[in-house]
């Protein structure tokens, strides 16, 4: 069963949809755990090939609550949206979303009256979630679950280019064209992996060369973000796309010791891409969800079906 | 779930619909003159168009034009398993969407308006005397050119992100629904039936708009095939640079200015209106 919900936060409405456990209304007693997803990226919060939908209602069905909400301008929900992909990108990047996560995850589980709330989410809601986890000051947040999770900014050529300001001298500006051109070409060549990988270890060379720890274009503040939730050590699920073109890509997750945390668990799914729509990506997803719930968050519904 | 935004009434509820819900979104209007009823594009374009095709129907709604949005069944946010889905399945929706907006406002001028695959089955409908005017945005010719296209998009996905030997190919899909009954696109099992249902659906389009003695003179309709300016609008523009993060940053639009489209398209609607009834000029 679903419903239709919205709360109003300055002046715009939130819209969302919240998936209801089968069997629970007025029964107080049962399905007391809330997952809160938001939008991958720019796109409605169904995600793509309905991921967020598939997840939610298998939730459901496991006896959560699960709510999925559009962030302010995207899908549903009021407000506005920059011009450019990477300005939405950036705003989600350095933490915009938090606050609006945070404050949902709060009085979801007011009206609801759940006993916890999970923070879920893919690439751009993942991050949100990481933000909206280290705002919390209340406790609200009792779990994540982060779907592959971007660690790299926009690069700072893109934001430059963007902003208003000088513009470059006309030969700087030649070479810095010809070499995101090149660029473009070599992330975008199909099937080009060795090309890929080599590409990323000169970059990451010449990075270590200057001294850099991580790439020039890590989000140092997500990371930042990252281990002032890890002090919190609330359980957290982190589900990894390994792609076979992703060689060379420097590994955040090792570089933030991620297996070494308390309460994390991070899992990689094999041959699928950051959308998990291919190599059965999505099943694998809603087995990994399914059973880190089960383990952590154990649902009254699900435990007296599993008793009985 | 009504509230108002200016001043515009956003309703966004579920409707009981043959044991399934169907999710629609009502942009209403303070005054308003006309209704339209907008029919997305196919499944698996929805997520790219969305962003513009909320705005259209704010733009509408802004106009008088009340303007009502819907998923079709088990696709977005409404319910029902994919595989069972059928585009006479999805002409109910529609056909159950248009009684919810004529409830609203009864008596109002409705127009149909489809975005691609929306716009066959938008054509399709006032083939058979629904809807008073009909717009149609880039429609594909046919069911089957739908999911063909569907499926090339899919296809130059995989191009891109696998290497030659682990991609799919055209057989390998099409084996894929002969051995299963379905085929994967974007995450949505198209069915077998569903594929042969396409390739006896085509796109009915009225008498050239105004030609005497014929329908069209008393109900008009507009064709109008969208360009790269309209972007995102566009059926499979956006797909691979989402599906390939690392290139999207430099050249996506993600919510340029529609103004000249909206408007173009709204006089037309309004005109239309103006003229239901009576013989086009």
């Amino acid at each position: 069963m679903r419903n239709c919900i919205q709360f109003e936060i300055d002046g715009q409405w939130l819209r969302g949809v919240c998936h209801e456990p089968p069997g629970v209304s007025g029964d107080p007693e049962s399905g007391r755990t809330g997952v809160l997803f938001g939008n991958s990226g720019w796109l409605p919060r169904s995600g793509r090939g309905d991921l967020s939908v598939h997840l939610a209602d298998a939730q459901a069905q496991d006896g959560y609550w699960a709510f999925r909400f559009d962030m302010p301008g995207l899908g549903d929900s009021d407000g506005d949206l920059p011009t450019e992909s990477w300005e939405l990108l950036n705003m989600i990047q350095v933490g915009d979303h938090g606050p609006f996560t945070c404050w949902l995850a709060g009085e979801l589980k007011k009206r609801y009256g759940l006993e916890k709330i999970i923070l879920a989410g893919h690439c751009g809601s993942a991050m949100s979630a990481v933000y909206a986890a280290m705002l919390d000051n209340s406790n609200v947040v009792s779990g994540l679950i982060l779907m592959d999770m971007v660690f790299e900014a926009v690069p700072r050529a893109v934001l430059a280019n963007g902003s208003p300001g000088q513009p470059a001298p006309p030969l700087r500006n030649f070479f810095g064209k010809a070499r995101r051109l090149a660029k473009r070409w070599i992330l975008k060549a199909p099937g080009g992996d060795k090309l890929k990988t080599l590409y990323r270890q000169s970059i990451r060379a010449s990075e270590k060369f200057r001294g850099l720890d991580v790439p020039a274009n890590s989000n140092t503040k997500l990371m930042e973000a990252w281990r002032r939730v890890m002090d919190k050590r609330l359980p957290t699920l982190i589900i990894s796309a390994h792609h076979p073109a992703a060689g060379g890509k420097f590994d955040y997750l090792a570089y933030l010791k991620v297996e070494q945390q308390p309460g994390v668990t991070s899992v990689a799914i094999e041959g699928t891409t950051h959308s998990f729509l291919e190599g059965n990506g999505g099943q694998a997803v809603l087995a990994h969800c399914a059973n880190w719930l089960h383990e952590h968050f154990p649902a009254r519904s699900f435990a007296s079906s599993k008793k009985s | 779930m009504r509230m108002t935004h200016g001043i515009q009434a956003i309703d966004a509820r579920y409707l009981d619909h043959q044991g399934d819900q169907l999710y629609v979104v009502l942009h209403g209007a303070e005054k308003p003159v006309a209704q339209v009823l907008l029919a997305g594009p196919f499944p698996s374009e929805r997520t790219f168009s969305y962003l513009p095709w909320v705005r259209w129907a704010r733009y509408l709604a802004r106009r008088g034009f009340q303007a009502l949005r819907f998923d079709y069944r088990a696709c977005g946010e409404s319910t029902g398993d994919f595989r069972k889905q059928s585009l006479r399945g999805w002409m109910e929706d529609i056909k159950a969407c248009i009684a919810f907006l004529q409830a609203q406002t009864p008596g109002l001028p409705l127009v149909l308006h489809g975005l691609g695959f929306g716009g066959l089955l938008a054509a399709k409908l006032f083939s058979e005397d629904t809807g008073d005017a009909l717009l149609l945005w880039s429609p594909p010719n046919s069911g089957r050119e739908a999911f063909r296209g569907a499926l090339m998009r899919r296809l130059a996905i995989d191009f891109g992100l696998f290497k030659a030997g682990q991609r799919k190919s055209w057989k390998d899909y099409m084996a894929e629904l002969e051995q299963t009954g379905a085929v994967d696109v974007e995450g949505y099992a198209c069915s077998r039936d569903l594929w042969q249902e396409g390739n006896q659906f085509p796109l009915i389009t009225p008498p050239a708009s105004g030609q005497p003695g014929t329908q069209s003179e008393l109900r008009p309709w507009k064709l109008v095939n969208l360009d790269k300016g309209a972007e995102p609008l566009v059926g499979g523009i956006g797909q691979w640079r989402t599906a390939n993060p690392e290139g999207v940053y430099e050249d996506l639009r993600l919510n340029p200015d529609l103004s000249p489209l909206y408007e173009e398209n709204f006089q037309w609607m309004k005109k239309a209106v103006q003229t239901i009834g009576r013989p086009v000029k």
